[in-house]
């Protein structure tokens, strides 16, 4: 048995501790939620919340198509932006790990520096340079490479996913460059030696070894970009607006906290379902393989 | 052998900085135009001023929600680093049962992974079922759950770098638990809670979901009046006040990188393999990138 250290040895002393921590969690996380759940159920009649018990709700969701297909939309976006942060990312990380040690942890400092500035303000700066008269569209009218606004920078979805993109890069990077610099490069050097060639080697040596911090990126990535709603409404067009729109305006204009719940319920629902599979994953690529 | 060696290197030397570009465009596009003479946000520049920060600190709006952002930001910092160092120390501290250990800490995380709108709006629910009015005390009580978990996990990985040993031997040589508390863990975590102090308050000062949804027709937070300036009065006045904020943030992050950060952002290097696998990076990754809801 090893020495324990600083913990009150009686239970009151600890439950004392901890008590007001597990109190906040589950006044201010735990039971909201739960009643979440319980007005899911319920149903708004001439905007007075009954509460019954209705499948009413959630009949709605999963039958009315425009419910479905934001969600579609909600997700395909956030795929979209994973893909993207991945696909700059996990070279952003790979190259930070390999310059000299003096260096890295200036380049993981400023690499949070942008985090550090006001969501809004990043997303307000990302709006400028979009749009028909935005800085993008109008320096290239100014140097005269276009006579007209170009389509692709418009207020539209591929705005959307590159402000998000923007938005949490770096929570790809930092949890990909964290597997990647603790990794042995001298298998790298052996599956060379031995004769595996560059992609070869990535697919079956490096890859498979930096698997667990490039999961953990993408759940970090994911899981708030499918909960977004300010972007599309600042970023995109009209038709741009995602399930988790559809969600605080059940709050806000429609006035359907009912119905808002549910369509909450779900997207938690399906979220918890993705993360359990994404930590599994990561465990089993973390067991699995580097090991 | 060594030209295409300095090639490749050129080449991540290049490819880094393009990435930074990215980082940074928006924040430096921001600053400019705050000096801009025009209204409109477009190339090029027409000549440069300073108007726009004269017109931001004459508006009375702006400035109590600055207060507010201000008011509940430091409360913040006061309750979550009170209650999230408790807890660090005890949850580092206690070898409880493996079962109950790895619950709880799938459990802590959750407000940072979960997106802002969900449990948002589940606040919002308890807040009126109850009928709680909307106030600086309902962002409060969010932005604290907020920052806890990153408050925990920063104070338990300190608390890592020391030996149980030590405080056992303050222990056996006669001091009291306050004592031991006050006298040997304080001072070797106090750097982390000047760490966390300053993350919790960049944190709730910047927070926008959750006060989007807390804050009510009421008053406004910082983030909140800026969001409302964007949808209803797009002037460069949201550039100057958002420079402030920069400013004001870079100053913060400066502090921390001069406090813990070299050392943390160092010790990320080193903790090859000791992390537990089932929460793979977890708690160095989410400490050292603040919330992902934020």
């Amino acid at each position: 048995m090893k020495l324990s250290g600083l913990v009150p040895r009686r239970l009151q002393g600890r439950a004392l501790a901890l008590g007001p921590v597990a109190a906040w969690y589950i006044v201010f996380f735990l039971i909201p939620l739960a009643l979440m759940l319980r007005y899911s159920f319920a149903f708004t009649e001439q905007s007075r919340i009954q509460f019954v018990w209705t499948l009413d709700n959630y009949r709605q969701v999963f039958e009315d198509s425009i419910y479905l297909r934001l969600l579609v939309k909600s997700l395909r976006l956030s795929l979209t932006v994973t893909g993207i942060t991945l696909l700059i990312g996990y070279p952003a990380a790979w190259a930070i790990a390999r310059m000299p040690d003096r260096h890295k942890p200036k380049l993981l400092a400023l690499l949070i520096v942008p985090w550090w500035a006001s969501y809004i303000v990043r997303i307000f700066g990302m709006r400028m340079g979009f749009g028909n008269t935005g800085i993008i569209n109008s320096t290239l009218k100014w140097l005269g490479l276009t006579d007209k606004p170009l389509e692709f920078f418009q207020y539209n979805f591929t705005a959307v996913a590159l402000t998000e993109a923007n938005l949490y890069l770096p929570l790809m990077i930092i949890p990909i460059y964290m597997s990647v610099e603790r990794m042995d490069m001298r298998i790298v050097q052996a599956a060379s030696s031995l004769g595996s060639g560059p992609i070869r080697t990535f697919f079956r040596v490096i890859l498979p070894l930096s698997l667990p911090g490039v999961l953990t990126g993408c759940i970090f990535v994911f899981l708030p970009v499918t909960g977004t709603f300010i972007v599309p409404s600042l970023v995109g067009g009209p038709n741009d607006i995602v399930y988790g729109n559809l969600i605080a305006s059940q709050f806000g204009e429609s006035y359907n906290w009912p119905l808002g719940s549910a369509l909450a319920i779900a997207l938690l629902a399906l979220l918890v379902v993705m993360l359990r599979v994404m930590t599994s994953l990561a465990r089993w690529a973390s067991g699995g393989v580097a090991q | 052998m060594n030209l295409p060696k300095r090639l490749t290197s050129l080449a991540r030397g290049l490819f880094l900085a393009l990435v930074f570009l990215f980082l940074f465009a928006p924040s430096v596009v921001v600053v400019v135009f705050s000096f801009n003479e025009s209204r409109f946000f477009s190339l090029p520049i027409k000549g440069y001023t300073f108007d726009w920060y004269r017109e931001m600190i004459h508006r009375t709006p702006l400035i109590d929600a600055t207060k507010n952002s201000f008011y509940i930001a430091t409360l913040t910092v006061v309750v979550s680093v009170g209650l999230g160092s408790i807890t660090g120390v005890i949850f580092n501290r206690w070898r409880a049962n493996r079962i109950v250990k790895s619950m709880i800490s799938s459990v802590i995380p959750m407000p940072l992974l979960l997106p802002g709108l969900i449990w948002g709006l589940a606040l919002l629910i308890l807040f009126s079922r109850f009928d709680v009015r909307l106030s600086i005390w309902t962002v409060l009580a969010a932005h604290v759950l907020l920052t806890l978990p990153l408050v925990i996990l920063i104070i338990s990985t300190r608390l890592q770098t020391l030996d149980p040993a030590v405080e056992e031997a303050a222990l056996s040589l006669g001091a009291t638990y306050p004592e031991t508390l006050y006298r040997v863990v304080l001072p070797h975590i106090a750097p982390a809670l000047l760490a966390s102090g300053l993350m919790t308050f960049t944190i709730s000062f910047n927070e926008f979901i959750l006060s989007f949804f807390l804050t009510g027709g009421g008053f406004n937070t910082l983030p909140i009046y800026i969001y409302s300036l964007i949808r209803w009065e797009a002037s460069p006045i949201i550039n100057a006040i958002a420079t402030v904020m920069l400013v004001f943030a870079g100053l913060l992050v400066l502090a921390m990188y001069w406090i813990e950060g070299a050392r943390a952002l160092r010790g990320i290097s080193r903790q090859s393999g000791e992390g537990d696998p089932a929460e793979p990076g977890a708690p160095s990754a989410i400490q050292v990138t603040q919330g992902a809801t934020s």
